[in-house]
């Protein structure tokens, strides 16, 4: 029980209970690698939050991060964790204040609840990110990782080699026209400099298992990938020139010759470094 | 022509209700009713209480006109300040769309497009520089807003233009005398309603696109703002020389 309340302490609720998240391994080992000032690569373990806890790519994410950081959940409704989880709407009161404090990083996945509509995703997208964002700025954190859609660039003809500083084409009627305002909000922010702000468009984000079988879409991007594009994001260095760029996007997906989008800036040494394991 | 105002009795709203009621047939509304002596002063006018945050309120409002002006604004407040300038812009945009209005004037203040990261750093800025507006919450949920429009612009099958006029400070005539000072991006209230009817009158036809920004300043000695645009474009100059404020005290 001392041990527990230690781990309480420090942040993780990994006793006990049916975890549905793989990554939160049981365990002194797992909880020291968690704890520990180094991680398996030796770089510093960090503090990270990751929101939409209930989506299963926030949990592939978390399971991922998990092996080498504390990790922390957030999402609207309660989700069984091992993890320490709370559950936050986004709103601007001092919940979300507590909820970042203390926080090395924060990964957005920026994933509305299912079902909502038109309006909710665009508040969602935009109110929901402005309010962890300026948490977050007010509590020191330094890295964010926000998850946007490759669908912000889908208006494109095929043909076109498309990069990801070409201007995102969106109307009112586009899929991904919240996407597109969520990343305009969080672009301000990178403006001001206090947040370091790392945007991943996505693919179609699917399950090897789930797709196996079914015809091919040029945008897929298996989740495990998207899991190590993030965490390789976050090993991105503050300290150096290139590092310390405040606003940087990469477009993710499988590396399939088949696929929509080039992945060259995250594949590169001087970008992700990013290997995508899921091709078709 | 049928103009439908929404946020009519803020502090913008009464010169530009003034100065468009000669000319046009006016849809006052605002979430605050309008007061009885404005009721009276303009009773060949139709008033209605909308708030701008409401899609159907809005839809309702917007039948059977031929532009909207959107001169709503919430200011401080973390929640409301995106539902009515971001998603009330959505709303209105989605209602001129639906019932064919094809001319939309949204306004704001000067960092929904030109924020700190500009002003504090350049001179000569113009009105189609890329959106900057910063994170303060009044410039970011309106620059958001304005995005919005942009956006159902950009969709071919909509056949809407959104005019965005912005501002920043005010004055009466009588204010201005020397030695008074003012900020970078200040019109004297009358001009300021007086624009809007150039914005009612351009021909849409010969507007370099579907969303055009326009800053709505008179001349100012110190060159950080370029309103040449309003200018050359609308055809507005403001009436009121405001060149005193910034003139010393003798």
């Amino acid at each position: 029980m001392k041990r527990r309340g230690f781990l309480k302490k420090m942040g993780f609720a990994c006793a006990g209970g049916t975890s549905v998240l793989a990554g939160c391994k049981g365990g002194a080992k797992a909880d020291a690698e968690r704890i520990g000032d180094t991680s398996q690569s030796g770089a510093k373990s960090k503090r990270i939050l990751i929101t939409c806890a209930e989506s299963s790519l926030a949990q592939a994410v978390a399971a991922e991060l998990g092996k080498a950081n504390d990790i922390r959940l957030t999402g609207p409704s309660e989700v069984r964790t091992n993890y320490k989880f709370t559950r936050s709407d986004l709103g601007h009161g001092a919940e979300t204040s507590e909820l970042v404090r203390g926080l090395d990083a924060i990964v957005h996945v920026a994933e509305p609840p299912p079902g909502s509509s038109e309006v909710e995703r665009i508040d969602y997208q935009t109110r929901g990110t402005y309010n962890l964002l300026f948490a977050a700025r007010e509590a020191g954190v330094r890295q964010v990782v926000f998850f946007s859609s490759l669908e912000v660039m889908t208006g494109y003809d095929d043909d076109l080699e498309v990069r990801e500083g070409w201007r995102p084409l969106v109307t009112e009627k586009s899929s991904a026209f919240s996407n597109y305002l969520g990343e305009f909000t969080c672009r301000e922010f990178a403006r001001d400099r206090y947040l370091s702000i790392v945007v991943l468009r996505l693919g179609k984000v699917v399950r090897a298992a789930d797709v196996a079988g079914k015809r091919f879409e040029s945008l897929w991007v298996e989740e495990r990938d998207v899991a190590q594009a993030t965490s390789k994001a976050l090993k991105l260095d503050l300290d150096t020139y290139r590092g310390n760029r405040p606003w940087r996007i990469f477009h993710i997906q499988s590396g399939s010759p088949r696929a929509r989008f080039a992945i060259d800036s995250a594949k590169s040494k001087s970008g992700l470094n990013y290997k995508p394991r899921f091709n078709w | 022509m049928n103009v439908l105002i929404i946020g009519a009795n803020g502090y913008l709203g009464p010169h530009v209700v003034e100065a468009l009621a000669p000319h046009y047939h006016l849809r006052i509304t605002d979430i605050k009713p309008a007061p009885s002596e404005v009721r009276t002063k303009y009773s060949g006018h139709e008033f209605r209480d909308v708030d701008a945050t409401s899609a159907e309120q809005v839809l309702d409002a917007a039948k059977g006109m031929d532009a909207i002006l959107n001169l709503s604004v919430v200011r401080p407040h973390r929640k409301l300040a995106f539902y009515v300038n971001m998603l009330g812009c959505y709303n209105i945009m989605r209602a001129a769309v639906q019932h064919g209005v094809r001319r939309v004037i949204n306004t704001g203040p000067h960092y929904t497009i030109a924020g700190p990261s500009y002003e504090w750093f350049d001179h000569g800025i113009g009105p189609d520089v890329p959106t900057q507006s910063g994170t303060y919450l009044y410039s970011l949920t309106k620059s958001l807003g304005q995005e919005v429009c942009r956006a159902f612009t950009e969709n071919k099958a909509n056949d809407v233009y959104v005019l965005d006029f912005l501002f920043y400070g005010f004055c009466f005539a009588s204010e201005v005398k020397r030695g008074v000072g003012a900020g970078p991006f200040t019109v004297e209230w009358s001009d300021a309603g007086e624009s809007f009817r150039r914005g009612l009158e351009v021909d849409l036809a010969k507007l370099p696109s579907k969303c055009e920004v326009f800053y709505i300043f008179a001349n100012s000695p110190h060159g950080i703002f370029d309103n040449e645009k309003t200018e050359r474009v609308l055809g507005f100059k403001p009436k009121h020389d405001i060149m005193d404020l910034w003139r010393k005290k003798l």
